[in-house]
């Protein structure tokens, strides 16, 4: 029982611990950036109508019944409230963007997006759902304490050295981890494995529904696919080990052989770099709406705000010593 | 701490804002939300072969196709003669018990999941599609048919920002299921509806699916192109839905 006790004392100076904001900001922009790419490119083609109103007010099926607890609250998918919802979820993925109005609009846009997407469940992808996961924990951890219009308001400056609550940042690196490690685990297609040959990727590139052009090219550089089959498969299921190892390598100076050697090299860096390429390369050669920006929005949560800092500098030193080569 | 770990907290940059203090008992609350938070995070990423759970899309080639290299693969490294139909069969069994564990132990989340869209729904790209459908709409003016659209087609594009949006095509993937036959007649029914405002003098339109599977790389090499195959055709009259729509 003294045992149980202790944990559970421990767990509470976990949640005690503060730091900088700067990690929990990026995300909660570079989320706020996404949920406007995800409903833009939507209203601007005029299918707001088409997917999530019902086919007697001109969308193409029935969604009787359909919807979240809210969108059946308010009394179903009707015009008036569908384009309510999505002005409002809009509004509020901008107020969560520029940082203005503390912890509130996350909440919105979360509904919101939540309502939006369970409306029409033939037309929702999986960003939908890591969006509302990204904008609940934006409403649990605030996230306007620094980068923010709030900041601004308050402080006179967009940057302010205030400190928050660290466990949100935990929360969304646990989220990340649950992503990638459960889309590795559901890969159970011999074609993830030696037994199909790697090829999964190859073929994946294939599909019309997919790709962004038609990729028969592919088939002349077959063994790189093979290796990228092989990597992304790797890394997917042995992503959740590396909050493992982000945790063992905090308690420095622990004893143990097997600790010393896990924790050895940083493996942030190349799960990071490899993440980044392989959501570009998404980006690039794929159509699977803003679901890389989503991920990547959580990148900055694995990085200290001293890492963060140093590469603002190096890419605004980058940026600067170009304009001085251009001139 | 070492340096570049980020999971314990950092105080010598953070100047003022001391941490708000909590009541202990809003402490103790907020401890056993986060556990529970967490707790639902990683129960509802456990592997949910959820959608398909339905026998008769385990019939599409793509899916035999699973079953006929996996049977190959355990009859080759010792575990007895192995047939793509026994392994169906037991895999069907382990799936209906595995899907009504995992309901169990999600239970508690549920709720919680629903309300606050925490969800976790990550079946991404399990398997690539090998027989893959594109859809194809057509239509008859004067008696001739013509198509008006074909996915990815450069050539015919009709409605191509729609149809290409990444909802649209999410849709479009599954409506080559059988089991979303419903709402595939919906959509040619939405379809049909806008080619008769967009082309009055059409009398009718074809809403169909072409399945091909998809060339190996040898094929495409040696420039070979698997057989295509019109599927789900749908022949709707326009003037009735002009009609209708009056």
């Amino acid at each position: 029982m003294r045992r149980l006790v202790g944990l559970w004392e421990r767990w509470l100076e976990v949640l005690r611990r503060r730091e900088p904001g700067e990690a929990l900001a990026l995300f909660r922009i570079i989320t706020g950036l996404s949920l406007l790419l995800n409903l833009l490119p939507a209203i601007r083609l005029g299918l707001v109508r088409v997917l999530w109103m019902d086919v007697s007010s001109g969308g193409y099926r029935g969604l009787d019944g359909a919807g979240s607890w809210l969108v059946r609250a308010l009394g179903g998918p009707t015009p008036e409230v569908v384009g309510g919802l999505v002005a409002a979820t809009l509004a509020a993925g901008l107020l969560v963007m520029i940082g203005l109005g503390g912890r509130w609009p996350a909440l919105v846009a979360g509904q919101g997006m939540l309502a939006i997407s369970m409306i029409n469940n033939d037309a929702k992808g999986s960003y939908d759902a890591l969006l509302c996961d990204s904008l609940w924990i934006l409403f649990l951890a605030g996230g306007t304490a620094t980068l923010s219009l709030d900041c601004r308001r308050r402080c006179g400056r967009w940057w302010a050295p205030s400190s928050v609550a660290a466990w949100p940042r935990y929360l969304a690196i646990l989220q990340i981890a649950a992503v990638y490690g459960s889309t590795g685990l559901h890969k159970v297609s011999a074609f993830w494995t030696p037994m199909g040959g790697y090829s999964a990727l190859y073929y994946i590139l294939q599909q019309p529904t997919w790709h962004r052009w038609e990729m028969s090219a592919l088939a002349w550089v077959f063994p790189l696919t093979q290796a990228a089959t092989a990597v992304t498969w790797c890394w997917e299921v042995f992503w959740p080990l590396l909050p493992l190892q982000m945790i063992l390598r905090a308690k420095a100076g622990a004893p143990g052989r097997l600790r010393l050697l896990l924790t050895r090299w940083d493996l942030r860096w190349p799960f990071l770099g490899f993440g980044v390429a392989m959501h570009v390369s998404i980006f690039a050669l794929m159509e699977v709406g803003p679901f890389s920006w989503i991920t990547l929005a959580y990148y900055p949560c694995l990085l200290r705000s001293a890492e963060l800092r140093a590469i603002g500098r190096r890419l605004r030193g980058w940026r600067s010593g170009r304009s001085v080569a251009v001139a | 701490m070492v340096a570049g770990v980020d999971v314990s907290a950092e105080s010598g940059d953070v100047a003022a804002a001391a941490p708000p203090r909590r009541a202990r008992w809003a402490e103790q609350l907020l401890g056993i939300f986060v556990l529970y938070h967490a707790a639902a995070v990683v129960m509802m990423s456990i592997p949910d072969p959820g959608a398909g759970m339905v026998r008769s899309a385990w019939r599409d080639p793509t899916v035999q196709h699973e079953f006929r290299v996996w049977a190959a693969t355990l009859s080759s490294v010792g575990a007895g003669e192995v047939t793509p139909a026994a392994l169906e069969e037991r895999l069907w069994a382990f799936a209906v018990g595995f899907v009504g564990w995992r309901s169990a132990i999600v239970r508690p989340f549920d709720l919680y999941g629903d309300v606050v869209g925490v969800r976790q729904p990550w079946r991404m790209f399990v398997a690539p599609h090998r027989f893959p459908t594109l859809l194809v709409v057509e239509l008859e003016e004067a008696g001739v048919w013509r198509p008006i659209y074909v996915d990815r087609s450069a050539e015919f594009t009709w409605r191509e920002g729609q149809f290409s949006h990444d909802r649209m095509r999410a849709a479009i993937f599954r409506y080559g299921w059988p089991r979303y036959r419903r709402s595939y007649e919906q959509l040619a029914g939405w379809i049909a509806g806008q080619a008769a405002v967009d082309f009055p003098a059409a009398t009718r339109a074809r809403v169909l699916m072409i399945k091909r599977r998809t060339p190996t790389p040898e094929e495409v090499r040696a420039g070979k192109r698997p057989r295509e195959e019109r599927q789900q055709a749908i022949v709707l009259t326009l003037d009735e839905l002009e009609a209708r729509r009056r």
